[in-house]
């Protein structure tokens, strides 16, 4: 499943969700709009990068909820039975 | 895990049913009419034809030996009218024509009775090279005297249609030299015809080698007559086949009879469907006539173990995943099927119990936990909320152990009422602790947990440690009796401290009356009839469960049983803690415990209560109908507040001390809605970790900023659990609470970013 998260598909399902949240969404500690920039997931000893909403200044990251609800919550749980 | 093995080598499951194991043909007679009740009689056709060669035939020869060992004695299952039903409403009958490569052996078969014909037969479809020699001008043979011609001569006709076979008419085979030329020969001479000399020299054997031929002799030449006579040729059949192609002559016998047990419950007595023109079924009546089988077959745990049902699984194969899911080395190079089911488990013990073969399935998914845990692959996901709530249950805010009030000496009673009773229900624990202080002074209090939520974890030094913690309890107050409200509680306390002493609360209840400081119990708000639901923990103890319904009887309340929960009591879904590793099992048991009866329960475990409350079922504790207590349904966080208000009231009110302990408090105010506050408690999100969230939040200003709506967003680690929080800011101190979410992925946040070493605050 970790794999499968690096398919283009997904890349495209977690970059729809960025967008509508770009521009709107800024880091309160450095005032600059949050990117889509790579950040490292670890679940269950494996670990995978991908885009999400990040402060390009200080590396904050932002989770929304239809994200951890959706698609990361399929991921966990397929690796739950790994 | 080696010692729940060997049980599971004894799983009958697989054995046939009475009616297969007495079949001639060993018809899988199960599948036949699961075809039949379904309507399909091609596909119930196509299975009789494999199975007997020549449907006609068999369904007219066939005496039906499977009706002497049905179950339903007086009416067993027409099986002969069934069979004649579907050669009649069956719409394709033509064989299929295979296209399979020719052979090139010859085999040659002597006789063309029906043995040699249904040998012809098999082999024929297989492509060899087959002769039929038959020493008068007809096939047929025996067929003649028991059978309407008519019926056998298009039988043949038709089931040898695309084979080709040749057939030798008045050639009577004298001496088996004649036959030289063949690889194998099949002697079909039928009663009274000639064995060439065999019976005598090879009594045993139904097969032997003579030079290059293989030599084969079955039918009524052997005493099988009729239909065995059809049965030994297919038979034959095959094991010249495997000869053919293996060079060994491998002969087994049919195994005689089954040990496939009928359990009890599934005997339903039904009578036979008479068909309406007395001779042959119809559509209809065949599926009617079907639908009475009760196929026998062992289903002991599917019938009461709710795991085995919702994952559809056989004990074999439950074993077999749980073996290869917990064999050392991760999922990259094995597979690990189980990991979701051994966690799910309600741990009932209803496996163990009903299987005739004593398969322990829950004793086997134990260990499997346990060896999960060892080897660290265990989600922890799975159980760390509820070690999480048994480590506050027993820390300084909640976990209490007192002698009994106004005394310091030993006690010879102690109140242990378990660690959920008083998180949902504060009430009654300090009313019943009353109850029990009017009859006896020397009664102490032990408010925590009994530590099972570590054994569910797999977690054996979690659980030394709350098993020495209560050891140590007993042995302070005087090696009390323990008074328990808990049936789990019991259950385990007997299981790993069997010195300690307990009785149920309700035992005494019982024996004692149920008046209450003066006021004569109960307090009658919810008058009616309800059903006593046991819980799972209760099976061994019959004495509790009738001081319940004593009680509640006692107490004025019509009591209407449920049907199997007494005797096969079965557990609520609280059991096992499984409920986070599979959401939907948990629904699935709590959905087919409510459905056990329509009256409201008494249950006499708080979790059962709850459990059924949250679905939605009404149901209360037996102590809430004696104290007139309404049943509550709190949240997460309103349950640890409920546990810090027991340990404070009790304290003062029985003891006149103040709590030592005082809650966390905060700079700032949080407002949370009520709906908010149900949401959040649905995904086990506690009101005091979204305080430290949003302290840490506002403390290192490591937050998102939504323009449009005002709202921040941040996160911290609770635990493993990764949770995020929404909030408006109205000033410094005070702020509204959006929304929270968790996620179980941890964020890993980078050492360096931007070239510059990153300190990550906590």
């Amino acid at each position: 499943m970790a794999k499968k998260l690096n398919t283009k598909n997904n890349k495209e399902d977690f970059a729809k969700i960025d967008e509508n949240d770009a521009g709107t969404i800024v880091c309160t500690k450095c005032n600059v709009s949050m990117e889509p920039i790579d950040v490292t997931f670890k679940y269950l000893k494996r670990s995978f990068r991908h885009k999400v909403l990040r402060c390009s200044k200080c590396g904050q990251v932002y989770v929304p909820e239809d994200l951890a609800k959706g698609r990361m919550a399929e991921v966990e749980a397929a690796l739950e039975e790994k | 895990m080696e010692k729940y093995l060997p049980n599971f080598k004894k799983c009958i499951q697989k054995e046939p049913p009475f009616c297969t194991a007495e079949c001639p043909f060993h018809l899988d007679i199960i599948d036949f009419i699961e075809k039949i009740k379904t309507a399909r009689f091609n596909a119930a056709y196509k299975l009789y034809k494999n199975a007997v060669g020549f449907p006609e035939i068999a369904a007219s020869l066939c005496h039906a030996p499977c009706k002497n060992v049905c179950p339903i004695t007086n009416n067993p299952i027409e099986l002969n009218l069934l069979e004649h039903a579907v050669i009649e409403n069956a719409g394709i009958k033509e064989p299929t024509d295979y296209n399979l490569p020719k052979r090139k052996q010859k085999i040659a078969i002597i006789g063309a009775g029906i043995s040699g014909m249904s040998c012809a037969l098999r082999l024929s479809t297989k492509r060899y090279d087959v002769s039929v020699f038959e020493k008068i001008d007809r096939i047929g043979g025996e067929l003649w005297d028991i059978v309407d011609p008519e019926i056998f001569r298009k039988e043949f006709d038709l089931q040898f249609r695309h084979l080709s076979c040749e057939i030798n008419l008045q050639t009577e085979i004298r001496s088996l030299d004649e036959l030289k030329d063949f690889d194998a020969v099949y002697v079909a001479t039928g009663k009274g015809g000639s064995d060439f000399g065999l019976l005598q020299k090879h009594l045993d054997k139904p097969c032997f080698m003579q030079e290059d031929t293989g030599i084969f002799a079955g039918g009524s030449i052997l005493g099988k007559e009729k239909i065995y006579a059809q049965a030994d040729g297919l038979k034959m059949a095959t094991t010249i086949d495997n000869f053919l192609r293996t060079g060994n002559l491998i002969y087994t016998p049919d195994p005689k009879g089954t040990n496939t047990i009928l359990d009890k419950e599934r005997l339903i007595i039904t009578t036979r469907v008479t068909p309406a023109n007395k001779s042959s079924y119809t559509e209809e009546e065949a599926i009617s006539e079907a639908d009475r089988c009760l196929k026998c077959q062992c289903d002991a745990c599917r019938l009461y173990c709710d795991l085995t049902e919702y994952e559809r699984k056989w004990p074999l194969r439950i074993r077999d995943e749980i073996q290869a899911t917990t064999l050392p080395g991760f999922s990259e190079v094995k597979a690990t099927p189980a990991k979701r089911l051994i966690s799910a488990c309600t741990q009932c013990g209803l496996c163990v119990e009903t299987c005739p073969k004593d398969i322990d399935i829950g004793g086997l998914i134990l260990e499997a936990r346990k060896s999960m845990h060892r080897q660290d692959k265990l989600a922890w996901v799975f159980n760390e909320f509820w070690l999480r709530d048994m480590d506050f249950t027993n820390g300084p805010m909640a976990g209490l152990v007192k002698g009994s009030p106004g005394s310091n000496e030993l006690c010879k009673f102690a109140f242990f009422p378990g660690c959920q009773l008083g998180a949902g229900e504060p009430d009654l624990v300090i009313k019943s602790y009353q109850y029990l202080l009017d009859r006896e002074k020397s009664t102490g209090l032990i408010l925590g947990c009994c530590g099972i939520p570590a054994e569910w974890a797999g977690n054996d030094d979690k659980l030394n440690e709350e098993i020495s913690r209560i050891n140590t309890a007993w042995q302070t107050l005087g090696k009390p009796t323990f008074v328990l409200a808990c049936p789990t509680c019991a259950n385990h306390l007997k299981k790993y401290l069997p010195d300690i002493p307990c009785v149920f609360l309700y035992e005494i209840m019982d024996k004692e009356g149920i008046s209450f400081s003066g006021n004569s119990l109960p307090v009658k708000e919810y008058p009616g009839t309800y059903s006593v639901f046991d819980p799972c923990s209760t099976r061994g103890n019959r004495a509790l469960r009738e001081s319940v319904r004593a009680i509640a009887q006692k107490a004025g309340y019509k009591l209407k049983p449920l049907v199997h929960q007494e005797k096969y009591s079965s557990c609520c879904s609280y059991g096992g803690q499984g409920s986070i590793a599979d959401p939907g099992f948990a629904k699935f048991v709590r959905e087919k415990r409510i459905k056990e009866s329509d009256y409201p329960y008494i249950c006499y475990c708080i979790n059962c209560r709850d459990s059924f409350v949250e679905e939605g079922k009404s149901a209360f504790h037996i102590l809430d109908l004696l104290f007139g207590n309404k049943p509550s349904n709190p949240t997460v966080t309103k349950r640890r507040e409920n546990r810090i208000f027991l340990k404070e009231t009790i304290l003062k009110d029985f003891w006149g001390e103040e709590m030592e302990e005082k809650k966390k408090s905060y700079s700032f105010r949080l407002f949370v809605n009520e709906d908010l506050k149900k949401k959040i408690s649905n995904d086990r999100i506690l009101e005091e970790d979204v305080m430290e969230v949003l302290e840490f939040c506002e403390r290192t200003g490591r937050t998102v900023y939504n323009k449009n709506t005002g709202v921040f967003s941040g996160y911290n680690m609770v635990g493993h659990m990764t949770l995020w929080i929404e909030y408006l800011k109205k000033n410094d101190e005070s702020f509204e609470l959006v929304n929270a979410y968790t996620h179980r992925m941890e964020i890993e946040l980078e050492d360096v970013w931007n070239g510059e070493k990153v300190k990550h605050e906590k």
